[in-house]
């Protein structure tokens, strides 16, 4: 009788060996076991007398196998793979990738492993590569099997289809580019970019197919610095003699990185009247910007507005401003 | 040798009046900032923004415009009518303008005309805005005629008179 006679589930004619091997099985397992590895030893002799094997006695063992308890976890990240302004950071027209690695963590094998990762990007939407080899091959000598991850069927067609117990596989993203309304419009309070990405994977124990997934909710931290800048001139602004009409020219800037809404300029003049009205005169720069008025709706990163206004020296200036 | 008799009456004095003008002008500084040095109307300039529903404050732009130095300054000037060959009992009108040829609006200018003659001096009074240059009606007076002009603008001229009687001791003793 050979090694492989002795696999669980073969009650006949186990050889002592086999039932060491079960007990090995069942000592390795600390949680309550239900399914059974059953095993019967069958004993025969030949007496003096009688026929062979005349004499028999068999016993019969059952050992357990832990229940099974499929689960799968996923750990999303992501790397900045293109980088316009080098800083480091993810501001608009970045492109980052992200990288899923997804980990069986339970005690059986899945099939059909796959993501799916809806974040709150609003550029276009992800899809999802599928990996072409395993990223680790755990096994427990003796017990889990090695190379017991495999990607049989069609590759890259979103499923990794059997992934052994402890084993990782990483799936990645296409190019996300984060577009200048994933920061304008934020999701969180925090100012990163959210998502939620699922793990999942099924196992079939013979009967219907059971469907596991694992989350991660770790966030893209995005570059927001909202961020104003005012430069102003004046026409004049030496020995002024009252009479003197001067224009104030104002710049308004977004000098951060996302757009900035609702924005308006203020004057607050400390000569005898109290107070300028700027008024809106040009856009110096407007990639996407747009004013009511002299209300700036929305100034984009980078864009700049021109305000003005203009003051009259009075007789009172020059006679108390010495 | 005796001094030339007609030396004496070719120097024949004159009735002389220099005119002093007197003023007072307020000076009020007006101190509206920490960093506010003298002569500058000083304006900042902030824009306000909203981002994700938090304000968005900018830098504060200042720009401090410096108004001209002070220059006060008043030309006075005198005219004596009649003014040559004058008898005894001759009224002379003397007429006074006192132009505000700075850029600061003056206050109580007064006019004091230090006489000569051996009569009463001369009193200016009749005080009387002549001329109204730039903004109109910012030269006042609030009592008239009594010598003193309250408040000048830059540019206005105001004519004052006086008169003056020539006394028999003015003709005996100014030749």
């Amino acid at each position: 009788m050979n090694f492989a006679q002795c696999a669980p589930y073969n009650n006949k004619s186990l050889r002592l060996l086999a039932v060491s091997v079960a007990f090995v099985m069942l000592i390795s397992s600390s949680i309550p076991a239900l399914a059974a590895v059953t095993n019967s030893v069958e004993v025969k002799g030949t007496a003096p007398s009688g026929p062979p094997d005349g004499v028999t006695a068999s016993a019969n063992e059952s050992v357990d196998v832990e229940d099974d308890a499929p689960t799968v976890a996923v750990v999303r990240s992501f790397t900045l793979t293109n980088d316009i302004n080098s800083n480091g950071l993810v501001d608009a027209g970045d492109e980052i990738v992200y990288s899923y690695v997804v980990h069986n963590v339970g005690n059986v094998t899945l099939q059909n492993v796959n993501v799916n990762d809806v974040h709150d990007g609003t550029g276009a939407p992800l899809t999802f590569v599928t990996p072409t080899s395993v990223t680790t091959d755990n096994f427990v000598p003796g017990a889990g099997q090695q190379n017991d991850s495999t990607d049989v069927g069609a590759t890259n067609d979103g499923d990794w289809d059997v992934l052994g117990p402890d084993d990782f596989i990483t799936f990645t993203s296409t190019p996300y580019t984060v577009t200048t309304g994933d920061l304008a419009a934020l999701t969180s309070a925090d100012g990163d970019l959210d998502g939620t990405v699922t793990a999942e994977g099924s196992y079939n124990p013979g009967s219907a197919p059971v469907t596991v997934n694992g989350t991660d909710a770790s966030d893209v931290p995005l570059n927001v610095v909202p961020s104003l800048e005012v430069s102003k001139v004046a026409s004049q602004d030496t020995n002024v003699p009252a009479g003197t009409v001067i224009t104030y020219t104002y710049r308004v800037k977004n000098t951060g990185t996302v757009p900035i809404t609702a924005v308006t300029l203020t004057d607050t003049h400390k000569g005898v009247v109290d107070a300028l009205t700027p008024t809106f005169a040009a856009w110096i720069i407007d990639t996407g910007s747009s004013n009511t008025g002299n209300t700036i709706d929305t100034l984009a990163p980078g864009d700049e507005a021109e305000f003005t206004a203009t003051y009259t020296v009075t007789q009172s200036d020059v006679d108390t401003l010495q | 040798m005796t001094q030339p008799r007609h030396f004496m009456s070719t120097a024949k004095r004159a009735i002389t009046s220099p005119v002093i003008v007197q003023l007072a002008f307020v000076l009020v500084m007006a101190v509206t900032g920490s960093s506010l040095s003298h002569a500058e109307i000083v304006n900042d300039a902030t824009a306000n923004g909203i981002y994700n529903g938090d304000p968005v404050v900018s830098n504060t732009a200042r720009v401090e415009v410096e108004v001209a130095p002070a220059a006060p300054a008043l030309i006075v000037t005198k005219v004596a009518t009649p003014d040559s060959n004058l008898a005894a009992g001759t009224v002379v009108t003397y007429t006074y303008t006192v132009e505000n040829s700075g850029n600061q609006v003056l206050t109580n200018i007064n006019l004091n005309d230090a006489h000569s003659g051996s009569g009463p001096a001369p009193v200016p009074g009749n005080e009387t805005l002549t001329t109204d240059a730039g903004t109109l009606a910012d030269s006042t007076d609030i009592t008239a005629n009594d010598g003193q002009w309250s408040t000048l603008a830059p540019g206005d001229v105001i004519t004052l008179t006086a008169t003056y009687t020539i006394t028999q001791n003015d003709v005996d003793t100014q030749q």
